[in-house]
């Protein structure tokens, strides 16, 4: 066997989920290098808009699920508590993604109205499946995911002058910058917390790698709505 | 020197690695028991490989190592960092 060097439970969760994310990074990549980028904007905010829409609630059902299981031999001491405050620290950036999409004068109605597509569902439904049906543990992978590297800055700004978009139309992703930096390390430290089983580890990880290809999956899809050049609506 | 995966020999390697140990069935299950082994069955020198890419691998249950596989060849692709736009 090769010897093993990450010694924390966070530090093998991050070595499998750097193992997959060069997909997803180059997934981002052509999303965000098209040269219609301007015309795809608000639909990569749909997109998150879908995704963030269900992170309240996810946190909800696992921590539900978290005390049922607390009188058994799969009780996770902690998670509970640590679910219950990031519920309050996520609350209501959906409302702020539609307030992005305002800004650039689609209406929330029109936003509500559209369906999400089937890779949204295979992303979010899965962290629903394993809660309720097997683990809770599972939804931790899903955050590290989503929260463990945030864009800079920089690449925001850059985003901003390519798309010649308002820059009110990036308050969430500004946030989600300067927020996620404290709630990685909050999750980490949860992480570290925890005492795992092998199988819960395992999940962990499934769940990570899961999330990674589902969201490379979502931006490809974004990506195909419009022709690198050339004419062609949405 | 370390190899890292934005080496044009470790990411030949690391796809290698995923066309002929990981998508193979019997060979993810040979890997997750003798992964040094199974290598070596398959041809690819382990030594060009990024060691803590290795390491994780050689660490990860056979359903982990299948989640790798279904992913297949885009974790080969050359590193390039930038922060997650979609949250």
């Amino acid at each position: 066997m090769f010897r093993v060097l990450a010694d924390s439970e966070s530090e093998r969760l991050r070595a499998k989920i750097d193992l997959v994310q060069p997909v997803l990074w180059s997934a981002e990549e052509r999303l965000l290098t098209h040269p219609r980028i301007a015309e795809l904007y608000p639909h990569y905010l749909f997109l998150c808009h879908c995704i963030v829409r269900a992170s309240v609630p996810l946190m909800e059902t696992a921590r539900r699920r978290v005390e049922e299981l607390s009188a058994t031999s799969d009780s996770v001491a902690g998670l509970d508590t640590y679910l219950e405050r990031h519920e309050l620290e996520e609350r209501d950036h959906d409302t702020w993604l539609l307030e992005d999409l305002e800004s650039l004068g689609i209406p929330r109605s029109s936003i509500l109205r559209r369906p999400p597509t089937a890779t949204v569902a295979g992303l979010v439904g899965a962290q629903y499946y394993w809660i309720l049906h097997y683990h809770p543990i599972a939804l931790l992978g899903y955050m590290a995911v989503l929260e463990w590297n945030p864009p800079s800055l920089e690449d925001i700004d850059d985003l901003v002058e390519r798309t010649g978009h308002p820059r009110a139309a990036f308050r969430t992703l500004i946030e989600h910058a300067e927020l996620d930096p404290t709630h990685a390390q909050e999750l980490q430290e949860m992480i570290n917390g925890l005492r795992l089983n092998p199988e819960q580890s395992t999940l962990m990880g499934l769940s990570a790698m899961h999330t990674v290809a589902a969201l490379a999956a979502a931006c490809e899809e974004l990506t195909q709505r419009l022709p690198r050049s050339g004419g062609g609506g949405i | 020197m370390q190899q890292g995966r934005g080496d044009r020999a470790a990411a030949k390697a690391l796809s290698q690695l995923v066309k002929k140990v990981l998508v193979p069935p019997e060979m993810r299950r040979a890997f997750q028991s003798d992964p040094r082994g199974t290598l070596e069955r398959a041809g690819i020198e382990a030594d060009k490989l990024p060691p803590d890419i290795l390491e994780t691998l050689s660490g990860m249950s056979y359903e982990e190592l299948s989640a790798v596989a279904g992913i297949g060849q885009g974790v080969a692709e050359f590193e390039r960092r930038r922060g997650c736009f979609v949250f």
